[in-house]
């Protein structure tokens, strides 16, 4: 810890042409492959909480991490609240790997104590999910004509088409295929809806567990790393799969209040909704989510990512294929169980 | 014939220990890490009772399905189920898939999320 405060020393001083010292660092529990480090960065006239993103292996980068903390200023000029950036690099020289650096957001991001706190104040889970979909038709709306060109972009401008061929090479890589996840792909391949009117940034991970949040509502977005260009619907729709409503199952969105909630929060704010591409994308990314927790098993089994909460991945699988089973029996409407 | 404490009460064994000796001397990732290795303890556990049972009725279903000898063995067969599906587009074959493999779900479920079948989406399936 005391390497990577002498980097995050040379690195502010550097950007802020002054000299800084920090104190508290602290490692954060969130993120199994990144590391994000709490501290305070002080300077001759002030003392101010920060966070490091610090990416240690390149090669298991999703977005580069000056192309993520370009998608966070984005994200902030469209009017969503994510961390507010401080600076970024890729040279390894400060801390041996890329790193961005945002000002510290105060507020509850454990999923379980964010459902504690909702519960715990009449309407606070309804403002939360109609800010998520308030933010979210902010994002979408914003032109992409301002975006860093290599964030990733659907082929033929297709993003369920390329989603559904990403799935299925996935699919196809994992030692144990899933006749569910088979089925559902095969579903999904034959009903892909038409391509939204214009791609949008989207976000790709916001659920319950990538949120901050205080007694007056949300306060901060995290985690940009998949942020890609695509389908609005696709961001709705990952914010409503079962898996981030920690047994609040009649909660569609994270447990916290129902699907209308967000869809007001989305319309307020000039979003539309499309509920074919929504259904669709739902079932899309409920398969997504199980096949990436049968590739974190895989990765575990392999040795590349030796981890027991990755091993313990590979038995949750089962939960998805349920979800996935209910969700397809819903399309296929005549089959009773 | 292995002496006593047989399989399932060391791994009760094990999980108990970790619960009341271990958890509370941890915080942050590894308190998380460590109720992740007491669930997979409970999980074995479940798994000594009801595996073997639950193997042979899925091979029965999936050998029903495909009208294939259920003692192929369930790997066997559902790679065979994978195949089908991949190669012909049979949406009244899709139709039994889905119940058969929702039972096998099922079956897989009693023994590593017992309850998560309870929710049947109900109320979001028309929307």
């Amino acid at each position: 810890m005391k390497d990577l405060s002498v980097g995050l020393s040379k690195f502010l001083s550097e950007i802020w042409e002054t000299d800084v010292s920090i104190r508290n660092l602290d490692r954060a529990s969130a993120g199994a492959r990144r590391h994000n480090l709490l501290f305070n960065a002080v300077t001759e006239i002030d003392d101010i909480p920060l966070v490091a993103t610090i990416m240690p292996t390149p090669d298991i980068e999703d977005l580069p991490m000056d192309v993520e903390a370009s998608v966070l200023e984005f994200a902030r000029q469209a009017g969503v609240p994510a961390p507010r950036l401080v600076g970024v690099t890729t040279n390894p020289k400060y801390v041996g790997g890329s790193m961005f650096v945002t000002h510290r957001v105060f507020g509850e991001s454990i999923p379980r104590k964010i459902l504690r706190l909702s519960e715990s104040q009449t309407g606070l889970g309804d403002r939360i999910v109609r800010q998520c979909g308030e933010a979210l038709a902010h994002l979408h709306k914003f032109p992409i004509s301002r975006i860093d060109s290599r964030i990733e972009r659907p082929k033929l401008d297709d993003p369920a088409q390329q989603a559904v061929d990403d799935l299925l090479e996935d699919h196809s890589l994992l030692p144990q295929p899933s006749p569910t996840i088979t089925m559902a792909l095969s579903w999904l391949s034959r009903n892909k809806p038409e391509s939204p009117e214009a791609l949008s940034l989207v976000h790709g991970d916001l659920r319950n567990g990538n949120i901050a949040v205080d007694d007056t509502g949300l306060v901060a977005i995290y985690d940009w790393e998949i942020a890609h260009l695509g389908d609005p619907m696709e961001d709705l729709a990952w914010l409503c799969v079962r898996a981030w409503r920690f047994r609040q199952d009649d909660k569609e969105v994270g447990g916290l209040a129902d699907r209308d909630t967000l869809f007001e929060g989305y319309h307020s704010a000039g979003g539309n909704i499309d509920p074919i591409r929504f259904r669709w994308w739902r079932l899309l990314r409920t398969v997504w989510w199980g096949i990436g927790l049968a590739k974190q098993a895989a990765e575990h089994l392999d040795g590349s990512f030796r981890s027991i909460i990755m091993a313990a991945s590979g038995r949750r699988v089962a939960e998805l294929e349920y979800d996935i089973l209910m969700l397809l029996s819903g399309e296929y409407s005549t089959v009773e169980f | 014939m292995q002496d006593r404490p047989t399989s399932i009460e060391l791994l009760e064994t094990i999980a108990w220990f970790l619960e009341t000796e271990v958890l509370d001397e941890l915080e942050g990732s590894k308190r998380h890490q460590t109720r992740v290795a007491i669930n997979l303890c409970h999980i074995l556990m479940r798994e000594f009772d009801l595996a073997q049972s639950g193997d042979i009725q899925e091979s029965e279903r999936l050998g029903n399905l495909l009208d294939i000898s259920s003692e192929e063995g369930s790997e066997h067969l559902n790679q065979i189920l994978c195949d089908r599906l991949r190669q012909s587009c049979d949406v009244d074959f899709e139709k039994r898939a889905l119940v058969t493999l929702l039972e096998n779900v099922k079956s897989k479920l009693a023994i590593v999320k017992p309850g998560h079948d309870d929710y049947n989406f109900k109320s979001e399936l028309d929307r």
